[in-house]
């Protein structure tokens, strides 16, 4: 679905921001990015959108090179959920997912009943369709995740590549927000997210890439990866890797140096 | 908007069709207004013609009609009322559709229709023209050339910056803004005081006292054409305004529109200004009106921005031909009225902006 080769960027020169990074991602697979702040994940999510263009390596797409791809048939292709942000204006949520279907239409286009349809499908499939006609200004951080996720779903994508989907969001939506993820993966779409969290990685990866200081120490499965080395290496702090029996599945848990309690 | 059924695809769709046919109903209702002030316009003023009369000699013009007015009567609406009345409604309707798609690129409801410097540079052209000929042609043309001149430099000062954001393209509009308010400044300054310093000051003041039919055509087809081309693009002005990043995620070439729209605008503005004069307030407080009429959806907004500039403006040139035997120049009650206007609109609570 996307393949990546030796993809470099920098703002300033011989200051890169990440470099060499390659991977490849089949359809219906998650690939999760993780590593501390300021290594440059936003920025790397930021040159596979095409938000800033990389300084060497390609991106292919479906196979295709994704600069001979169309900008417009990109996003046919590919959506975007940026981080929260601020919306200026109160758009309804169904207008604003409804903006999803822009690609599809002419530019002089005006979305018609059918692309009101697919609007309300998506924000039903993302579960918050009951939004549908409050201001976008007035929803909790959540639901404007979810509506963010229904208005790239909007565009009919095969790619969704998502900025940290679950940061300033709450324990039970971030658990929701990842269900939805793997919910769509598992109908064949390619997931790519940046993450500060380990477990979400456990939770519903394929592929997890720990980036550090401009690179990736390491790529694979979340078992590989997540490790008790690469992990203290990347965040600096001591880490326990452990099996929960209750809940079936690792965790990945800071602890303080020498394993001491807290008091 | 009214509560969405979530029932069926079939009483989905023709929901919102049903919504969309009544927004256009009550876009055909609004237009009412401004038709109805046109003929009321026509027949303000100092010579008697009622809004009858005014209706029958222009259908006069295209077929026979027995003759129930003077001469007078048609001379005065023909030559003087009609092509002012037509004027100040493409100028109002201009200034607020170019304000209302400024809001929308640069996502700031504070931003107005000269926020990149056209009305400062439109000035300095016209004292220029004044200045050194008086020709009203040449004060026209001047107006016009130096009003794109001063937003192209504010446009090219924005790209000396790396990564050029909408809010530098901004700080660059009211940094040449205020460069030009300064040459009008100097233009003053070595006018004749007698002769040249109040033409100056009076056409900065805003007017359309002297507007004829050359003024009409000159201005239509730019202003119409411009409108036509914002509204098209209505709808990729809504997904600009939701966000740059997310604009581009969706398929539009962001710079390219954002170009596309300060061209359009400031071709739109410039020819206002350089039969008008300097007007404030109208591309800024009308869009206000129309977001909370209608909401924030550029689908609707700018349509309704049109609407509402054009009637608001020919209410404003009204009052200031018949409030006192001598004219009011437009731009001081543009503002006058204005103010408290929108001191109203900050009492509101759903101002249209979060």
């Amino acid at each position: 679905m996307i393949e990546v080769n030796h993809l470099s960027f920098a703002y300033e020169k011989d200051k890169p921001v990440f470099s060499d990074i390659s991977f490849h991602l089949q359809p219906g697979k998650i690939f999760t990015i993780l590593g501390p702040n300021g290594t440059g994940k936003s920025t790397l999510i930021k040159c596979l959108v095409g938000l800033l263009s990389p300084e060497s390596g390609d991106i292919h797409l479906s196979g295709e090179k994704k600069e001979s791809i169309s900008h417009r048939k990109q996003a046919r292709i590919m959506a975007y959920v940026p981080q929260a942000h601020q919306i200026i204006f109160p758009f309804p949520v169904l207008d604003y997912v409804l903006m999803g279907r822009s690609p599809h239409l002419p530019v002089f286009g005006q979305p018609g009943s059918k692309d009101y349809l697919k609007a309300m499908q998506a924000l039903k499939k993302v579960g918050v369709d009951y939004l549908a006609d409050r201001p976008i200004s007035e929803i909790s951080g959540g639901e404007f995740q979810l509506v963010s996720i229904a208005r790239a779903l909007t565009q009919s994508p095969s790619l969704l590549i998502l900025d940290e989907p679950t940061s300033h969001l709450d324990f039970g939506n971030q658990f929701k927000v990842l269900s939805i993820i793997e919910e769509l993966a598992g109908e064949g779409l390619s997931v790519v997210m940046s993450s500060h969290f380990p477990d979400h990685a456990f939770l519903i990866s394929h592929l997890v890439a720990v980036m550090q200081e401009t690179r990736f120490i390491g790529i694979g499965t979340a078992d590989e990866v997540i490790t008790k080395e690469l992990m203290e290496q990347a965040y600096g702090i001591d880490v326990v890797i452990s099996t929960v029996s209750e809940c079936g599945r690792t965790v990945c848990l800071p602890v303080r140096k020498n394993n001491q309690v807290m008091n | 908007m009214k509560k969405l059924p979530h029932t069926n695809e079939e009483t989905f769709t023709n929901h919102i069709e049903h919504i969309k046919k009544s927004q256009k109903k009550q876009l055909l209702i609004l237009c009412l207004i401004p038709a109805a002030l046109f003929f009321v316009s026509l027949s303000l003023g100092r010579y008697d013609i009622s809004p009858c009369t005014a209706a029958m000699i222009m259908i006069s013009q295209i077929c026979s009609l027995p003759v129930t007015w003077t001469d007078v009567q048609e001379t005065v609406l023909l030559q003087i009322r009609l092509p002012r009345v037509i004027a100040v409604m493409l100028v109002g309707a201009g200034l607020a559709a170019s304000g209302s798609a400024f809001q929308g690129l640069f996502r700031n409801p504070l931003v107005s229709s000269d926020i990149l410097g056209v009305a400062a540079g439109a000035g300095f052209g016209a004292a220029l023209g004044i200045l050194i000929s008086g020709d009203p042609i040449i004060i026209q043309l001047l107006a016009f050339v130096w009003g794109v001149i001063a937003v192209g430099i504010a446009y090219g000062l924005s790209r000396v910056y790396k990564g050029g954001s909408s809010l530098i393209l901004v700080l660059a509009g009211i940094i040449v803004g205020s460069f030009f308010s300064a040459m009008i400044s100097l233009v003053k300054y070595v006018a004749d005081p007698y002769q040249k310093l109040p033409a100056i000051v009076f056409w900065l003041m805003g007017s359309m006292s002297s507007t004829n039919w050359k003024d009409v055509y000159a201005v239509s087809i730019p202003i119409i054409s411009g409108l036509i081309i914002l509204i098209l693009l209505r709808w990729r002005i809504t997904i600009l305004a939701s966000g740059e990043e997310e604009a581009h995620s969706l398929g539009i070439n962001t710079t390219r529109m954002a170009q596309i729209i300060i061209i359009i605008c400031t071709v739109i503005t410039a020819s206002g200004v350089c039969i008008s004069g300097i007007i404030g307030w109208v591309g800024l407080v009308i869009p206000h009106l129309g977001r909370m009429i209608v909401g924030p959806d550029y689908r609707h907004l700018l349509p309704v921005s049109v609407i509402l500039g054009a009637s608001y403006l020919v209410v404003i040139d009204d009052l200031a031909r018949t409030l006192t035997t001598q004219e009011i120049p437009l731009g001081i009650l543009t503002s006058v009225i204005g103010v408290p206007f929108f001191a109203y609109l900050l009492s509101r609570k759903k101002v249209g902006w979060a």
